[in-house]
This record gives C-alpha cells, structure tokens and sequence, in this order.
C-alpha cells in the first residue's frame, strides 16, 4: 500500500512538473532543504535531511517534502517521500488533497501541526474544502491519521533512549467548520469525529481496540476598539465497542465533558495609562478526570482528549531558557487556571510587563479504603463531582503559579531586558499505603465461637486481616527565583554585542506525610500499655548494638569455670579482683580489655534493655499512635563534600547562564554559552567527558558541573544559512505547544544544521 | 528529469496568493496587499526576540513608505498556546502595519520560512526580490537599502529616510510622553 502510495506521489509530482514546462510562463518552482548532523560522545547522534519542492501558479501549490535520515533527532527513521499535498485556492473556495494541517479556532477541537521538536505530527492524509464568502466560511475535513508517540505507558518496543516512536493510534477522521462574521462579532459552530483504533496492553501480544470520538464546539468572537473577546466551548463524547476484548478494560467507563477556554483583551485610552493594556486567559479544560496516578496515561485512558485537540495552555512562554525549563506539562484533559497580562509604556525607559497564572487539576482527589479490615486489597481514588471555577492549590491537583515582572527598552544604543521570575509548582503526587495484621480482633474478622456466645470473646481464635494502613503521600515540589537579564549593543558598522546572564535559585525535592489509620503494633513485654525504647548507649566500637564488658577471669569464677585452688594463677596480686594484666576474654581481639558501654538505665534496673519490638509501619524508628502525621521533606540536590567527597544535601541550587555574543550584520554571528550549577541533582549522572572548549576554559575557572559549548551561525547568501555548534549541553525537558519532552544531554559533540531556500 | 531541471532552472521564485488570517478574525489574499506596490512579509512570533528588535523598523518603513504604496505584512507564527498576547502587543507598540496570524505555521511552510524572522520583500507580480533569515542588529538597514532599491529601479519617489535620525526624533518624542 505504502508503495503504491509513494508510486503515485512521485507520478503526480512528475505530471506537474510535465504541465511545468508547458506553461512554464505562470509557474513558480522553488524549495526549501534543512540538513542537521549531531555527534556526540554519549552517542547522541543523528542526521537528518528535510527536502520540500513546490511547484505554484496563481491558484494552484503542489507540495512535496522528502525525508532522509539515519536516525533522526528523535522519531522514526525515514527514507523517501514524506509529505505531499495540492492546493487550489480559487476566490472563494479552496481545495486540498494530500497531508493537511487544519486549526478551527484556539484549538479546542482541532489545531494540527507538524512540530519536529517534540516529534508530533498531528495532521491527516486527506481531503479538505473550503469555502470563504465576506459574512461566511466553511470548512470540511475528511482522511485518516496515524500519530506516533513515546511513551513507557505502552510495554511494546520502548525505547531506553526516549528517541524512537512505540505508540501507534490510527484515527480516521472528519468533520466541519461554519463560521459567520457580523461586523466586530464572529460566530461558529464545529464538529469532529474521529474512528480511532487505539493500541492497548493485553499481555504478552500487543493488541487494539476501535473507540469513537466526538467532539462538538461553539466559539465567538469581538473585536472593539478598546476591548476584544475570545470564547470557545467543545464537548466530547468518547464511545467504547460493547466488549473490549479484553477482562482487565472491560470495567472502563468513558467520562465525557466540555472545556472552556476565554480571552479578554482590555485596551486602555485614558491618560496616564494611555498605550496600556491587559490580556486575561481562562481555561477549563474538564474532558476526562483522570486519578494522579493515571493522568498522563493515554494508553489505558480511552477517554482522554483527541491528540488533534492542542488548545491554548494559558501559560506564558518565556525566552528565557532557565524559566521555560519550569513550564509545566499541560494537561489538554483536565486542567483549570488563568493567566493575567499587564503591559504598557513607561514614560521614556521602556516597556513594562506584569504576568501572573495560575493553574492546577479540575479535581481533588483522595484515596479511600472502603473496606476497612481488609484494606490492602480495597483502596480507590475518588474525586469530588463539584465543578470548580478557580485553581485549587491542594497538592493532589498539581497546582502551579508563576508571577512575572519585566522592564525592556531602549537606552541609547543599548538595548535591555530585565525580569524578575517567581515560580511555585507540584509537578508530581503518589499515594502509596501499606497493611499489616494488628493482632487484634476487628468487627468484620472471622473467628471461632468457643463458647457459642455469638460473639467474639478474648482468646477465641481469629482471622486477623491486613487492617492498618499506613498511607505515604509523596509530593515533588519546585519553588524558583529567576532572574533572566539581556543586553545587546549596537557598536554600529554592523558590529553588535549581546549579553544574557540568567541567574535561578531553585528549590526542589519530595515531602513526604504519612497516615496512620491505627497504632503502631508493638510486643508488651513488661506489659505497662506503653512501647518501650531502647535505652540509650554509647557506641565506643560502633557496631550499632550495646555491648557488655568483656569477661574477665572474674566473670569466670563467679560462673563456677574457675575453681578456688586455681585463683592465684589468674588473680596474680591477689587482691581477689579483675587487674590490668590480668586474663580476659578479648572478644574484639584488639588486646585491651573493653569496659561495658555506657548507656542511659531509664527503669533503672542497672542492665541495659533494648527496646520492646515494633511493627514501625512509617520507619521513623519510633512507635507511633493513630492519626499522626509525620512529615519530612528531601531536597533533590546534593554537593560533595570537599574532604571527604560525601554526598551532602543542599536545600538550593543556583544555576547561572551567561551567553557572550558578538554579530556582524548581515554576515555572521558567534557565540559563547556557558552554565553552571551549584549542585548535582539525585538520579544516574551522565558520563562527563572534557572537551578540549573545557580544558581551554578551565585554565580560568572551576569547571565542575559547567556545560559550555560555541555556537557560530554564518549566512553564507541571503538563502542559506549554515550553524555549526561544539561543546556540551546540558539535558532537560523541552516544551513546544504544550508537549513536553526530556532531551537527553549532549556531551562533547558537534551539531551542524544547514538551510537554504532555493 | 530534464523537465523537472528545466522548470526549476527557467520558472521564477514567485509567492503563492495565499489565504490569510488578519488579527481581527477576517480573510484576506497575499495579493491583496500588492494592489499599490512591493511590499515586505516579516514572520514573527512574540516569544521571539530577534524579531521583536526588528519590528520597531518594520513599523518605521510603514510609516514612510506608505505614500509610495509599499505595504508591510507581519505574519505571527504564535501557536494558540500564546496567540492571546499578539493583539495586546501590537496595540502597546503602537505598531501600525498589518498584521496575519499563522497559528499552525502553515503560511510560514507556503512561504519556505525555516528561520525566525525571516524578512522577505516581494515585487507586484509576487515575485520574490529579497530574502534575509534572522535579525541581528544592523540588518535593518540592509532592509532599508532592498525597499529604496526596489522603489528607484521602478522610478517610484520618496523621501530619504536616515535611521539614525529618526531614532532620535522618537526618542524626543517619547520624553514628552506624562506618566
């Protein structure tokens, strides 16, 4: 199928090319060709060549773009023909037939697009007709769609490089879009169903099944003169095949719902705000709800919003690389939250920013053990039915605000920008809990009735059930300061400067709280009701355990080993007690005799007693009654110790990035990058290998926990351009249209990327 | 082949009359824009800083060249995520060229854009006459040179435009600004 396919594009791009030359008169041909090479030694390599052709005439576009890579940057290796689409595009109407990439509205119901960054492709192989008159347009839509994805939630084909695709949904879609305009006022209305036949887990064989999507939406629009208002509505209704095949979904209840997204703009007239204005963003995106523990899987969620539904994240995207690294993962199913804008001039210095947003789950979840003797086998999430307006900022909704502030303008030749970041954020919640047996009789357990009273008496045997829970809540939490400066200076002939220096204290780790729902279970040896302690010792040998003086001929006389008649041999003084120099049994061979440690006699026996043995359901060491709440919280960085190269734990990091730049219009421009951070983050360090760019610099500074790498862009014509990069880069996650994806660090490596346009 | 390398050798690099998205909602043409004369297409998006240095210039050559006919097309590449903030930020600037929007950079492919900004300014018939990637300060008057280079080779009249000066003008300007 796939070569035939490919038969035809190459058939159909020849024919437009044999009408090229026919009319070659109306015919513009021309292209575009990307080249990106990567080499690195942590094997991240890669190359990739990216050919569009285009052949146009005044109503007609035939696009062709070909693929050539081994492997690419990230996705699927390709070789040959990628893409193609025609286009005609007449006075009123339009028509395309091939790969099409549609957006209706803000997206809330469709925005496909091809974004290379992440590896998502969205768009659809297909027909698409248009109609546009001055008060109306009309869009139809029909094709299929194969979407490639990486994710550990599929456990076929995972790839431990978090490069290649393993997840393969295929969607046949249509739909339409009518949209009227009345002077400042646009209305729409849209529909989408997609025929989706969605991969699942089901044992040792992959497997599917066909699930239907449908989505409806209403949106409007206003443009005035000092206001402009957005609002777009989008229900979904998700339908499952009466069986799926399959025990472990067959309880699986689709929940269908309607997000909201609105936009106000507020444009500001009066003096002395004149020039001002204010953005304000809503969302309500509540298509799914989805426990914490399951948010993010799509695989075994059929319900989860369509992947051609990308609304606006309502979050404001930053130049900044250290901010941006704090972006959260947006989730298109079941998120609410506001974004607020205030921009305006201030006087002659510039332009001045306040951004704050907030945003968080559409739900608050808890875990409930229902059947309260036999908890293990009985816990469940459940979330609350209420339909929330604002963020809520409980740990379990992953809330998340950012307040921004920034000056830029002009001073003289100098041009700046001076911002000032506070970001707060719960990116992760785990709810994990425990059961143990209390050895206590609880309603509910069975036993048997000895005496036949009907009812359960002490010393009757029981069936003690796994009751207590010890419920452990986990948060990972990150609080940062940024601080993101730019300075560029025009030394004129061309010559220009840049300077960026990125400064963040960031704070980030786990706080762990934990639940008892009964007392700890403890053995009563002595029987007073209240778990005893071990008392406290000295541990002169460190072996972790109080140990008692080594005996001595003494101990062994008293015991009866050592008689009477052979005292003077071991009592050499014979003053009828243990001397130095006398014998003893040298337990720990060091040839001293070792007194007894020293320990604290609480109950005053004069022996030391260990304490009473516990079941420690949350390991704090300590018996602990029902109810409490132990909290304790880790940081997720850690330096080493400059003596003894021990790990310690640092509460902060500061991480510093400050780019040299030096340009020449219109030829070239170098760059310098250098980042450092105070301390290293838990989890497998990367192997840091030097590059001669390090060695260079170390000469002049410590280059531990530093990536640097140089960065030259040269056009070498107004049409290609030509970027060669060298050194190191650090590795994080990078978020494009609200997809997020780790990037693995590239240590010690080239990249070259080449583009022209011809 | 042949024909292939003919067509390619022989057809001239000409824009497609694409439909677009103005900022207010509204359709129009590329070829609308090129009733009164050559104009300049500028991409840009509002996370972009090279491109928001460059579009104060932009706005500039409006300005001036406007009585010749020459127009200037923006065409912001903002994805729905940010497409919020365009409109706030051309009205704070004060900037007074057109402006498109290309949510899901489907012009910007139509029109082989790789790079942001990329700068091109296209003669009446749709013709591509010049094309520059990126903005590093001083390109601006690379830009300025291509529109009156442009505008002589067609006779068309103008006044002289020093960029120095009118910097300075501006910045006079906004002294006066109360606050």
């Amino acid at each position: 199928m796939n070569n035939l396919l490919k038969f035809f594009s190459i058939m159909i791009f020849y024919f437009v090319v044999f009408l090229t030359t026919l009319v070659n008169a109306q015919i513009s041909t021309g292209g575009d060709a990307s080249l990106k090479f990567g080499e690195s030694k942590n094997n991240f390599n890669y190359s990739e060549v990216l050919l569009n052709m285009n052949v146009s005439n005044d109503y007609m576009t035939t696009w062709f773009q070909f693929e050539y890579s081994n492997p690419p940057e990230i996705g699927l290796i390709k070789n040959g023909l990628r893409k193609f689409r025609v286009d005609y595009v007449g006075d009123n109407i339009e028509l395309s037939v091939g790969d099409i990439y549609k957006i209706w509205g803000r997206g809330l119901i469709l925005n496909q697009f091809d974004d290379q960054d992440v590896d998502l492709d969205n768009g659809y192989r297909g027909l698409s007709f248009g109609l546009i008159e001055n008060d109306y347009s009309l869009n139809l839509i029909a094709g299929n769609s194969n979407i490639s994805n990486i994710t550990s939630d599929y456990m076929y084909d995972l790839d431990l490089e978090v490069r290649k695709p393993n997840y393969f949904p295929k969607h046949s879609l249509f739909g339409g879009d009518l949209e009227f305009f009345r002077g400042p006022v646009s209305f729409a209305t849209s529909f989408l169903q997609s025929r989706e036949n969605h991969p699942i887990n089901a044992g040792m064989q992959p497997d599917s099944i066909d699930v239907i999507h449908r989505i409806h939406g209403l949106r409007s629009g206003y443009e005035g003169n000092s206001l402009s208002g957005y609002v777009e509505l989008a229900n979904k209704l998700t339908l499952l095949p009466t069986s799926m095949g399959n025990d472990d979904h067959e309880d699986f209840r689709p929940y269908n719902g309607t997000s909201l997204f609105a936009n106000l703009n507020y444009y500001f007239n009066m003096s002395p705000f004149d020039g001002w204005s204010l953005m304000m963003e809503y969302k309500n995106y509540n298509a799914t709800k989805i426990n914490p523990d399951q948010r993010n899987n799509y695989v075994n969620n059929y319900d989860m919003n369509l992947i051609f539904t990308q609304p606006p994240t309502v979050i404001r995207e930053h130049s900044s690389v250290l901010l941006a690294r704090l972006i959260p993962q947006v989730n298109f199913n079941d998120e609410v939250g506001y974004q607020l804008s205030l921009v305006g001039p201030v006087s002659n210095l510039g332009y001045f920013t306040l951004n704050y947003q907030a945003a968080s789950r559409t739900s608050l979840w808890a875990k409930e053990f229902p059947d309260t003797v036999n908890a293990l086998f009985s816990s469940k999430w459940s979330s609350d039915s209420s339909i929330t307006y604002l963020p809520y900022d409980d740990d379990v909704t992953f809330p998340y605000n950012e307040l921004y502030v920034e000056m830029e303008g002009y001073i003289n030749k100098i041009r700046y920008q001076l911002g000032l970041g506070f970001t707060n954020k719960i990116s992760e919640y785990h709810s994990l809990y425990s059961s143990a047996q209390n050895n206590s009789w609880d309603v509910g357990e069975s036993f048997t009735d000895l005496n036949n009273s009907g009812t359960w008496d002490l010393g009757e045997p029981y069936d003690d059930l796994y009751s207590i829970v010890n419920e452990r809540l986990e948060n990972k939490y990150t609080n940062a300061i940024t601080v993101p400066t730019l300075f560029n200076y025009n030394l004129g002939n061309g010559l220009s400067i840049d300077l960026k220096y990125e400064y963040q204290r960031l704070k980030s780790g786990v706080n762990y709280n934990f639940t008892l729902s009964s007392d700890e279970y403890f053995e009563d040896l002595d029987g007073d009701g209240l778990w005893d302690m071990a008392e406290l010792f000295t541990d002169d040998n460190e072996n972790g355990v109080w140990d008692d003086a080594e005996d001595t001929w003494y101990d062994h006389w008293l015991n009866g080993w050592i008689t009477d008649d052979l005292l003077p041999d071991y009592d050499t003084n014979g003053n009828g007690e243990y001397d130095i120099g006398e014998q003893f049994s040298d337990a720990d061979g060091d040839g001293i005799w070792d007194p007894a440690e020293a320990f604290t006699d609480l109950d005053g026996d004069g022996i030391w007693d260990d304490g009473e043995v516990l079941d420690d359901m949350n390991n704090d060491g300590v018996w602990t009654p029902k109810g409490t709440y132990v909290d304790s919280t880790r940081s997720n960085f850690y330096a080493y110790d400059g003596d003894s190269d021990e790990k310690l734990a640092q509460e902060f990091q500061n991480n510093h990035m400050l780019t040299i730049g030096l340009g020449k219009s219109p030829n070239w421009s170098l760059s310098l990058t250098i980042e450092s951070s105070s301390a290293y983050e838990y989890g497998p360090q990367p192997l840091s290998i030097s590059n001669p760019l390090e060695d260079l610099l170390g000469n002049i500074m410590d280059m531990e926990n530093k990536w640097v790498a140089i960065d030259l862009m040269i056009n070498i014509n107004s049409n290609t351009r030509l970027d060669l990069m060298y050194g190191t880069l650090r590795g994080g996650v990078i978020c494009s249209n609200g997809i997020c994806r780790y990037v693995e660090p590239f240590d010690d490596g080239f990249k070259l990327s080449l583009t022209s346009v011809f | 082949m042949i024909a292939l390398i003919s067509s390619f050798l022989s057809a001239q690099d000409k824009v497609p009359n694409i439909r677009l998205k103005m900022i207010n909602g509204k359709y129009a043409k590329l070829y609308d824009f090129l009733k009164e004369g050559p104009m300049i297409i500028d991409f840009w998006a509002t996370w972009c800083e090279p491109c928001k240095k460059q579009m104060r210039y932009l706005d500039l050559f409006y300005n001036h060249f406007k009585p010749t006919g020459f127009n200037v097309l923006t065409v912001n590449t903002d994805s729905p995520k940010s497409m919020s903030k365009v409109k706030p930020y051309v009205r704070t600037k004060g900037f007074e060229f057109n402006v498109a929007v290309d949510p899901n950079s489907q012009v910007k492919k139509r029109l082989k854009v790789q790079e942001m900004p990329t700068t091109i300014i296209i003669d009446q018939d749709g013709s591509i006459l010049y094309r520059h990637k990126g903005y590093v300060p001083g390109d601006e008057v690379g830009i300025l040179k291509a529109i009156t280079g442009i505008l002589d080779k067609k006779g068309i009249e103008y006044l002289p435009l020093d960029l120095d000066k009118v910097q300075a003008i501006k910045k006079k300007e906004k002294l006066n600004i109360d606050f």
